[in-house]
């Protein structure tokens, strides 16, 4: 039975964790402290670890509220968590946001350490991104160290960061799909298989991946007697600090992919370029959203100009380089207000883990106040046979204005797609575009770029 | 001799990563926290040593340096 005050819902992935669970109360979430993690909890607060990892941004504020828990009887008490606006997953991360998150997890692990505490598990979606950075969001992940007890979250640690990061770094960017299937992180014996003989010479490879696998399968059939007191304190750090020397080496160049050099592949003058800034910019205002989700992103300009407008934008695009390449841009210019996530629109993440609810859909997270879609038609239409009816009905789906970018069949980048097939596509016309869009959305605007046959449309959700 | 030397202990190194580095693929249901747990213990003593080797190398890398002061950077 659920209390918790008026119309308190259960969030559905919370639910593993006994010492307590998230809910929402009129579009605020809040946490249960359960009676269970009461020590644990008092300590946090009073050791001084709660007050350093907050003032140092490393993890989500809080405030004690007078809130009856949502399960009587369990309830020690009721937190309301500083909010994010927006909840990404590992898989939707590009590679320098996986090693971020993987980097702020041990220093969370090396403060608590130095405030006798310790993490109890180190899932990648305890990790969540806020105002560009990440910050890790779990209040209940802290246990008191106990000396000489191994770091019980080291497998986890080594599944949800290290492997996936090596298989990026070392194999091939686009394995970071795996933790798409595995909600758990990569299994290692996975990871040693996939991973290249060469990172056999890496001594930290060797060791938390592979040797670490082998050490996994050849233990699965023993009773093992446990000696306890054997980790010492230096030695935990040596193990946290390794850990960390292993992660910062991998590095991931973004670079000649197709979609990373686009913009400087495209067709547009500077002019032109410079018009469809104007004219976006000019939509944006009209608007004022609060919420953008920008498909198609690449590697950002746009978002970053939404962004400028203290408009909260979440740029997806399935190329992993390009959204490295807009991460670290957004880094280094402190476009804070700009999210830049990995997403294939024709492929959006799905409902998974438990009752396929644990983790959220695109489409159970929106709606976004608009959605930008520039120079994406074509690619939805002709490159993978969606025609417009179905498209102008997902955009329904995840948005309440939209801002489209209609390119012609004339246009040169549709004829470099279009030369090396047989032309299909004889409703690709601008009119069957209105009429499919106009169905399901008002046109509000219409506005021709500069120097090209593209149009720019303001359309609001009927 | 001392290049046979070398090559034995090459040889030797890649033998010993190969035949304990490779990992046979585990289809059936294994639970991996006890194996993580009891390597963790085993690791924790490798990583202690190679640090003393490392602050041990820094010593050393000190002390040269200081030995021959002209020839700093």
């Amino acid at each position: 039975m659920m209390s918790g005050g008026p119309k308190a819902k259960n969030i559905p992935g919370s639910f593993r964790d006994p010492s307590g669970f998230l809910f929402c109360s009129e579009g605020v979430v809040f946490r249960q402290i359960n009676i269970s993690y009461q020590q644990e909890y008092d300590i946090f607060m009073k050791s001084g670890l709660y007050a350093n990892l907050v003032n140092e941004r490393l993890l989500v504020s809080h405030e004690e509220v007078d809130l009856p828990g949502p399960v009587p009887g369990t309830s020690y008490k009721v937190i309301k968590p500083d909010q994010v606006p927006f909840i990404s997953y590992p898989y939707e991360w590009c590679f320098s946001q996986l090693k971020d998150a993987a980097l702020l997890t041990l220093e969370v692990q090396k403060r608590s350490l130095l405030c006798g505490m310790s993490l109890k598990d180190c899932s990648a979606y305890n990790v969540q991104f806020k105002d560009g950075k990440p910050v890790f969001i779990d209040t209940l992940s802290f246990e008191p160290y106990r000396e000489g007890e191994p770091w019980v979250a080291y497998r986890q640690f080594c599944q949800h960061f290290l492997a996936p990061l090596a298989l990026m770094s070392r194999r091939d960017i686009r394995l970071s799909q795996l933790l798409r299937i595995y909600l758990d992180g990569i299994p290692l014996d996975l990871a040693s298989s996939l991973l290249p003989v060469r990172t056999r010479f890496d001594l930290s490879l060797l060791m938390h991946i592979h040797l670490h696998a082998k050490a996994q399968r050849y233990y699965s059939h023993k009773t093992a007697v446990i000696r306890k007191g054997g980790v010492t304190r230096p030695a935990f750090m040596g193990l946290i600090d390794n850990l960390e020397s292993a992660i910062q080496k991998l590095r991931w160049e973004p670079s000649g992919t197709e979609w990373c050099d686009y913009e400087q592949d495209t067709n547009y003058s500077p002019a032109g370029l410079e018009h469809k800034k104007q004219i976006v910019s000019k939509f944006l205002d009209r608007v004022n959203p609060k919420v953008l989700w920008d498909l198609g992103a690449n590697t950002g300009v746009f978002s970053r100009l939404a962004g400028s407008k203290n408009i909260h934008v979440l740029s997806f695009d399935f190329d992993a380089a390009a959204v490295e390449k807009n991460y670290l841009t957004s880094l280094q210019g402190n476009a804070l207000r700009c999210l830049p996530l990995l997403l294939d629109v024709s492929n959006p993440s799905p409902g998974t883990g438990w009752e396929n609810r644990e983790r959220m859909s695109l489409i159970e997270r929106g709606p976004a106040d608009t959605v930008l879609a520039l120079a994406l038609i074509h690619h939805l239409a002709l490159s993978h046979n969606l025609p417009f009816d179905r498209i102008a009905d997902f955009f329904h789906k995840i948005g309440n204005w939209l801002i489209i970018e209609f390119v012609p069949k004339d246009d040169s980048q549709v004829q470099r797609m279009l030369a090396p097939r047989k032309d299909i596509f004889l409703n690709y016309t601008q009119e069957e575009f209105e009429r499919a869009f106009g169905v399901l959305f008002i046109i509000h605007k219409k506005a021709e770029i500069t120097d090209t046959k593209r149009i720019l449309y303001l359309m609001e959700k009927k | 001799m001392s290049m046979r030397r070398g090559f034995f202990w090459i040889i030797a190194i890649a033998v010993f990563v190969c035949s304990v580095g490779f990992v046979r693929t585990a289809y059936a249901y294994i639970d991996p926290g006890t194996g993580s747990y009891i390597f963790q213990i085993l690791i924790v003593g490798v990583i202690g040593g190679l640090c003393a080797v490392k602050i041990f190398w820094a010593k050393i890398v000190l002390f040269v340096k200081r030995l021959f002061p002209g020839k700093r950077p």
